[in-house]
């Protein structure tokens, strides 16, 4: 009997954490299968890479725990770096300031709409994607903006520096995954996040600010994608008007695999960096394999997600079935 | 007793049509060689993609579902296609079918039996299937020359009618077909309305969904493959790339609720041809592609705003 039980404990443990274990065994299989995996050097690329999309997918985990999609992430983006670089040549700081109203206003816009108009979430952060676009394009003249690399230099400096030998973006990264573990956890707006996700109904009559709330996640979403296309300008020291294109679908992608339910209510920050970094582990060790085009990388990470999303439905089933008998 | 309509309730009901009113007639005053018949063939040919897909597209969403593959099953089967072109045309553009419809009921299956939300199944098939165009030919373009299937695009009847005005009513019709005339189209709109009741009723919701998916996919399909045969060559990385969003902005603004359990046949192709209108007047009048996307923006945003107050206080 208690071995049963020790062991349904396992199963139970390892599909909970699904995309842990398949974060580990990504891990495992590549310490095993190249030499340099394990490399510092490696391991702080993977992460670096993974940090701006990271960042994103965060904003993206709350719009998608109160059951909506934010598709504008990709174009705020590239706007914000547009913004940084515009005004690198005069006053950095201005430009990032502005950079962030703008990702928050178009945040606000997006939540506006949702929650006021009742327009559909994917329709709404549709719109907002490709006016934006245009608008990034117009700006740029469809040619990337250099950063004035004088005018900024901390702030381009900061693209490539190290703190306590980890990349500062690095650094961001996980002072933001942070803030929003504990905010998802313990903060009043990130249990109404949950709330208006798991039931919309039930969280107006009990009085809670829905539209209030959904306006403030589509809000977070944009402030920290423009904090992810800030950090993208630092990097590469320029804005590039595709910028950003399509990684509105990586970042759904992260939450995802990450456990988060698109259907909302459930779903965590830790999960998401989790399903980041899955991603960024692929990509990696197909760039490491080198024999194996990019169009690989497409199909494992379609069936990766399919494969992690379809885990996730058996588990929930199988609790289904195990209420039923234990009742 | 006739019903009263107020000029809202009419927008939003004919909201596409009414969008493509207005345009044409901007366009006649401002536009300068507007009114004349070519723009007209252009706007078939180059619309043509949108049209066809978004058919596919509003079948899906008046399930209650998305697709959000469609652009990427565009290579797939234009690849395909392309390939066995030696085999002769017929085969090779069925064989080019058959892949996309097989990817559509892959997805209908998926979301019908283990009951996943059709956005990620769509997603994950959306990076997959890009994949898979690609490794048909390495990324690469693929290039070749048969008059007799380049003919499918390019031929003009009497040397200036494209042959596409040919083409677009058969797949009207087909979809018309499905969605008045069949049971099929009944169940699709009865599942996307309340998939529970339906079941109860006795409606088949695997087969139902499974149906929608792969006529999506099979529609998407056929799309790429006409598409290649006007091009001349076929690109899997950017064939039908962001396909997807104009299509389900098309069916959008075109008056079939994104919630499902509804469809509005006509207002998709009106909506459709909106979509190409745009960015038809933006190039007329030298105005930047970008501002046509931004353009396209408000217009739907203002057509969605307009339908769901609409709907809301009915």
């Amino acid at each position: 009997m208690k071995k049963g039980s020790f062991k349904n404990e396992i199963l139970e443990f390892l599909s909970g954490h699904s995309a842990a274990v398949v974060l580990l065994v990504l891990v495992f299989f590549g310490i095993i299968h190249f030499d340099t995996f394990l490399t510092r050097n490696n391991i702080l690329n993977v992460l670096r890479q993974s940090s701006m999309l990271g960042v994103m997918s965060i904003g993206m985990t709350f719009v998608i725990i109160t059951g909506g999609t934010d598709l504008s992430v990709g174009s705020v983006f590239a706007l914000s770096g547009v913004i940084a670089a515009m005004f690198s040549s005069r006053n950095i700081f201005v430009g990032i300031a502005l950079a962030l109203f703008i990702s928050a206003l178009t945040g606000v816009i997006n939540g506006v709409f949702i929650s006021k108009c009742n327009v559909p979430p994917f329709v709404s952060t549709l719109c907002t994607m490709m006016a934006l676009r245009g608008v990034v394009h117009i700006m740029t003249d469809e040619r990337p903006m250099q950063l004035d690399k004088e005018a900024a230099k901390g702030f381009y400096n900061m693209g490539g520096a190290e703190f306590l030998g980890v990349p500062v973006l690095v650094w961001i990264f996980v002072v933001i995954t942070i803030l929003a573990c504990l905010f998802l956890k313990y903060a009043k707006l990130g249990r109404n996040i949950y709330a208006v996700g798991g039931n919309m109904e039930a969280a107006r009559m009990m009085g809670l600010n829905v539209d209030g709330t959904i306006i403030a996640a589509y809000t977070l979403s944009g402030i920290l994608s423009g904090i992810g296309g800030l950090m993208m300008c630092a990097r590469t020291g320029a804005a590039y008007p595709l910028a950003g294109n399509g990684w509105e679908m990586n970042a759904i992608a992260a939450v995802v695999l990450g456990g988060t339910a698109m259907s909302g209510g459930v779903g965590t920050a830790a999960g998401t960096i989790v399903g980041t970094l899955i991603m960024g582990c692929i990509s990696n060790m197909i760039n490491l394999e080198g024999s194996l085009g990019s169009s690989w990388q497409y199909i494992i990470n379609g069936a990766a997600l399919l494969l992690a999303v379809l885990l996730m439905q058996f588990q929930t089933i199988r609790k289904k079935y195990s209420d039923i008998e234990t009742v | 007793m006739k019903k009263k309509i107020t000029v809202w309730q009419f927008v939003s009901q004919y909201g596409a049509l009414c969008f493509l009113i207005a345009l044409l007639a901007g366009n006649a005053v401002f536009t300068k060689n507007f009114i004349s018949i070519n723009i007209v063939w252009n706007l078939i040919t180059q619309g043509f993609v949108t049209i066809v897909v978004s058919l596919g597209m509003m079948l899906v969403i008046s399930s209650g579902g998305i697709d959000l593959s469609v652009g990427s099953v565009m290579p797939v089967a234009a690849m395909i296609t392309a390939k066995n072109l030696d085999m002769g045309i017929l085969p090779a553009i069925i064989m080019g079918l058959i892949a996309a419809i097989l990817i559509g009921c892959f997805n209908g299956m998926i979301v019908a039996v283990f009951k996943i939300q059709p956005f990620i199944v769509t997603l994950a098939m959306y990076m997959a299937a890009r994949g898979i165009a690609q490794l048909t030919n390495n990324s690469m373009v693929y290039n070749f020359t048969n008059e007799t299937f380049n003919s499918l695009s390019r031929f003009r009847i009497a040397g200036k009618v494209p042959v596409q005005i040919l083409i677009i009513p058969i797949f009207l019709i087909i979809c018309f077909i499905i969605v008045k005339k069949s049971t099929i189209g009944r169940y699709i709109q009865a599942v996307g309305d309340n998939r529970e009741a339906s079941r109860l009723s006795g409606v088949n919701i695997v087969s139902t969904i499974i149906f929608t998916y792969g006529m999506c996919s099979a529609l998407a399909g056929a799309a790429g493959i006409f598409e290649i045969a006007r091009v001349g060559a076929s690109d899997p990385n950017t064939l039908g790339l962001h396909v997807e969003l104009d299509a389900i902005a098309a069916v959008v603004l075109g008056g079939t609720p994104m919630s499902g359990g509804k469809i509005n046949l006509s207002g998709t192709v009106f909506a459709a041809i909106v979509m190409q209108l745009i960015v038809v007047t933006a190039n007329m009048n030298n105005i930047s592609a970008q501002i046509a996307y931004i353009v396209k923006a408000v217009v739907i945003l203002v057509a969605v705003v307009i339908q769901r107050r609409e709907s809301l206080k009915r």
